[in-house]
């Protein structure tokens, strides 16, 4: 029969930085910083749910305008026209582009909306410390942290446009706002799974 | 780690080095301007050198050279300064206004009393071989403006003129075969003119 | 197992733990990020919910041009705000197109703005909106005057002649009929162009047409209260008593129909704009001096009065005074004859300045015409029609002092006042005929023979003064056409701006084109060379030895 041993049924914290085992008694008022290289010692990342949920919310909000307004702005031959992500992707569909309409929906709606949704629920089920599925939910972290900064892949493409197209009167290219707010959710969002420590994953009673 | 850092930098330099064109050169088929006096009585007509016709393939600014008895080259780092029917224009307007002592009103309005001849020519080739010669074939053809005869005069010419090694010395022999083939243009005039 | 945890615990060093402590704090700040994002979101959306402009819909009554989100407003070629929505009326009569005003632009919708759609038109006044062409219609805004806003606005379909703020003045001109005049119609002073018709309606009654026309600053000031206009349209022709007479303004006016004013006197004060005159129907009428009251005359004459038209001239010591107004038959029954009635109006203030030196009589000015005229006739004024001319038979009415008139007196106090009237000369003429053939048969040949050739030298005079007058009016209304048509090839001749700025545009569209394909070439010959440059050209071959010069030839 094996027990797991914990580090903090032990009274221990590792040094995050110099990786020292140091003893800290459990329910200490104040924090404490380790002997050898003097960083504060942290039995989990400090106020970890707290910063990603506050991560995860500003990203959220930050979203809406990002689909609202528009992200690029089209002149040509003296006829401008805004377009923002959503009707981006249905000109390039109706246009018979499959590949690109595709690729653009599913780097900027199809994978932000999906990191919302597994960050919203690591950091729920982290708080609640339940036992349900926690290889799974490790899994996801790992994929959540992978998969995040191609959302850039929008940004990236607008940017690129906006630089080649520059034909004067014939056709010309800007940016718009809702590029500088999208950038922001995907930034956002990668703070966020930083900012969660995966350990809280494991942590709660031993039922597997 | 440290040599793997060498050899991304050393490649880096010389991607971006790889990534910058070749030097252009520009050549124009228009002579310097020859300031001495001439002795040529004033033709008593004005011209007006008409739009060149030039054939597709050799409407384009960069040189093209013919390699053997059927391979064209297009050379993109040598180039003519403008798209070379406007250079055949330009060319014949400077030797026409120099050899019939007398204007070109091209792109002038016209007054109604002048008398002006219209010199429309037509480039049927340019075929330079370099370090060879460049041979030159044009149609023309020469009428006065509102002349209620309507008499015209069409003529036709090769220009034969050979060519040192090297691409300004081919450019020589273009301007030397413009040249011929605005003298063979001045005796047409002065024939349609007729005496006085 | 205990035991083993003990072991492990006495190899692990105990760490000192030193008294640095930081206060924990009870709220992290890191949720000053989600309060940053939401005041960032909601300050978008209040600064948005703030320049929104007010919002109007304008019914045309095609969309044709219009796009949603695209189509803008622009006024002094300012986009002020851009087509939001478009659609059908209930019973699909016309659209309704819903604008979103810019914030600033607000007080542009007044109850009297216009709205139309900008869109390339070629009509009498040029071609306007070409830049439509490739950019897009867009809708053009005049922007009223009125106090009131309003948020409904009923398109138009066509640009309005006259825009708002355009410098000048707009007056009224009340005339009989609308002649070749249209929207758009050019107006002429002393030959210049110098306004235009803005738009005509017919009055409710359907007697007069209302036109409503704008004079452009500077001219407007030339326009004082007593100027007088009439119409300029096409080619006047009139063959009156006097003669032929041939006029015209300019070939626009035979075209497209024209108005011309002058001044009879000069000065005056500028008129305000809207103030209303009367089209003449030509220049003569126009600038006739005003004729004053006018006198109804009734005229009884016994013999025929073929030639006479209503419209026909009154004379009276070689002055025209009037006008015949109406001719009738009446009948006499005891003589069973049918004399004519032809009543006359005369404008005794043509008489001019005798006016003043007449004898005054009392009572209001008809009883005074009455007494004046008794004295007249007392003294032998009678009314005789006499023939204006011998070529196309025409009378007119004259009033004459007769020798031997038989004795008629005139009732001062009957109305209408009548004349008593002569048989006209021409009449008269026949009796002397009559006389003279009878003399002429006591006559000897010769004398007859003479009397002929005199005759026929007279009819040859009058001839030559036909021709003489006749051929050169005509030449010089051919030569007047030869110099306007000399102006309209010059207009389109090299010299003209537009050939030039044409000439110009086709060049430099032609030589954008060039390079535009020269970098395709280049392109589809090296493709790379957006990303690494373009490579040095590739070393030629040996050249092969050619064959022997050519000669040249000539045809």
């Amino acid at each position: 029969m094996t027990v797991q041993l914990r580090a903090s049924t032990l009274g221990m914290v590792g040094c995050h930085l110099c990786g020292l085992v140091c003893e800290v008694p459990p329910d200490a008022a104040h924090a404490s910083s380790c002997p050898r290289c003097g960083a504060a010692l942290h039995a989990r990342r400090p106020n970890s749910l707290a910063r990603a949920w506050a991560c995860l919310l500003a990203a959220v909000i930050f979203y809406v305008p990002a689909n609202i307004l528009p992200v690029m702005h089209t002149n040509m031959l003296g006829r401008g026209s805004d377009s923002t992500i959503s009707t981006g992707i249905v000109e390039f569909w109706k246009a018979g582009s499959y590949g690109i309409a595709l690729v653009i929906f599913i780097a900027s709606v199809a994978v932000p909306c999906a990191k919302f949704l597994a960050l919203g629920l690591l950091l729920v089920t982290g708080k609640r410390r339940t036992p349900w599925a926690r290889r799974e939910r490790a899994l996801l972290y790992r994929l959540v942290e992978l998969v995040g900064y191609w959302s850039m892949l929008d940004v990236l493409v607008v940017a690129i446009v906006a630089g080649i197209v520059k034909f004067k009167a014939l056709a010309d290219v800007e940016p718009c706002i809702g590029i500088l707010f999208f950038g922001g959710v995907v930034i956002l969002t990668m703070l966020a799974a930083m900012q969660f420590d995966p350990r809280i994953t494991w942590d709660g009673n031993e039922h597997e | 780690m440290k040599a793997a850092l060498h050899v991304g930098l050393v490649a880096m330099i010389s991607t971006l080095a790889a990534c910058s064109s070749a030097p252009v050169h520009y050549y124009s088929l228009r002579p310097p301007l020859d300031r001495e006096n001439t002795t040529v009585p004033a033709a008593p007509f004005l011209i007006n050198v008409l739009p060149v016709g030039i054939s597709a393939e050799l409407d384009m600014p960069q040189l093209v050279v013919r390699q053997g008895q059927s391979g064209v080259t297009v050379l993109d780092g040598e180039r003519w300064a403008s798209p070379l029917g406007d250079e055949v224009r330009g060319a014949l307007s400077a030797h026409l206004t120099t050899m019939l002592s007398t204007q070109d009103i091209a792109g002038l309005p016209q007054q109604p009393h002048d008398r002006v001849l219209l010199i429309k020519v037509q480039i049927r080739r340019i075929d330079a071989w370099p370090g060879q010669r460049v041979q030159l074939v044009a149609d023309w053809e020469l009428a006065f403006a509102n002349d209620p005869r309507q008499i015209r005069i069409s003529g036709s010419g090769c220009f034969d003129e050979a060519a040192m090694a090297g691409y300004p010395q081919l450019t020589s022999a273009y301007q030397q075969a413009v040249k011929a083939l605005a003298a063979r243009i001045r005796v047409d005039a002065r024939a349609l003119a007729g005496p006085g | 197992m205990v035991t083993n945890m003990s072991d492990v615990l006495e190899k692990i060093a105990p760490p000192k733990a030193s008294a640095i402590s930081a206060p924990r704090r009870r709220i992290s700040l890191v949720w000053i990020l989600p309060v940053l994002a939401a005041l960032i979101g909601l300050s978008m959306v209040v600064h948005a919910w703030l320049s929104a402009g007010p919002e109007i819909t304008i019914d045309f009554q095609t969309a044709e041009g219009l796009e949603v989100e695209k189509t803008p407003v622009k006024y002094k070629d300012v986009t002020v705000g851009v087509v939001s929505a478009i659609a059908l009326s209930y019973d699909g009569s016309h659209v309704t197109a819903t604008v979103s005003l810019d914030k600033h632009a607000a007080n542009l919708a007044r109850a009297d703005t216009r709205f139309w759609v900008v869109r390339p038109r070629i009509g009498l006044q040029g071609v306007s909106g070409i830049d439509t062409l490739l950019s897009g219609a867009y809708i053009g805004v005049d922007k009223g005057t009125s106090a009131t806003p309003s948020r409904n606005f009923r398109g138009l379909e066509a640009p309005p002649t006259v825009v708002n703020g355009t410098p000048g003045k707009s007056f009224v001109l009340h005339a009989d009929d609308l002649g070749s005049l249209d929207i758009g119609s050019p107006i002429y002073y002393r030959h210049i162009r110098v306004g235009r018709v803005a738009s005509y309606r017919l009055d409710s009654d359907g007697h007069d047409v209302t036109l409503e026309i704008f004079i452009d600053a500077p001219y407007d000031h030339f326009v004082a209260a007593k100027t007088r206009f009439w119409h300029a349209s096409g080619v006047d022709i009139s063959l009156g008593a006097d003669g032929l007479k041939l006029d015209t303004q300019s070939l626009t006016t035979v075209l497209a129909g024209g108005i011309a004013f002058g001044n009879a006197e000069e000065g005056g004060a500028p008129a305000p704009a809207k103030t209303a005159f009367e089209l003449a129907k030509d220049q003569r009428t126009a600038m006739a001096p005003s004729d004053g009251d006018s006198q109804y005359l009734l005229l009884r004459f016994e013999d025929s009065l073929r030639g006479l038209a209503v419209g026909a001239p009154v004379e009276f010591a070689g002055l025209n005074i009037g006008r015949v107004v109406s001719l009738d038959l009446d009948y006499d029954a005891p003589a069973r004859r049918f004399p004519t009635l032809v009543g006359v109006v005369i404008y005794p203030s043509r008489l001019g300045g005798v006016l003043a030196r007449l004898p005054k009589y009392s009572g209001n000015s008809e009883q005074q015409a009455a007494a004046f005229l008794a004295n007249l006739v007392q003294h032998g004024l009678r009314a005789q029609a006499r023939s204006g001319n011998l070529l196309t038979g025409q009378l007119y009415v004259s009033f004459e002092f007769v020798s031997h008139a038989p004795n008629v007196a005139l009732d001062p106090a009957a109305r209408p006042i009548s004349i008593p009237t002569v048989p006209g000369s021409f009449d008269h003429m026949q009796e002397q005929i009559a006389t003279i053939v009878s003399k002429v048969e006591k006559m000897p040949l010769d004398a007859i023979g003479q009397h002929l050739d005199a005759s026929l030298v007279d009819l040859d005079k009058s001839l030559k003064q036909v021709n003489g007058e006749v051929l050169p009016a005509t030449t010089r209304s051919l030569q007047q056409a030869g110099l306007t048509f000399q102006t309209v090839q010059g207009a389109l001749s090299d010299n003209a701006p537009l050939q030039q700025n044409l000439q110009q545009t086709m060049l430099q569209v032609q030589r954008t084109a060039q390079s535009v394909r020269t970098l395709t070439d280049m392109l589809g010959r090296h493709p790379d060379a957006l990303l690494k440059g373009l490579p040095s050209d590739a070393r030629l071959t040996e050249p092969t030895p050619s064959s022997t010069v050519s000669k040249e030839y000539a045809q």
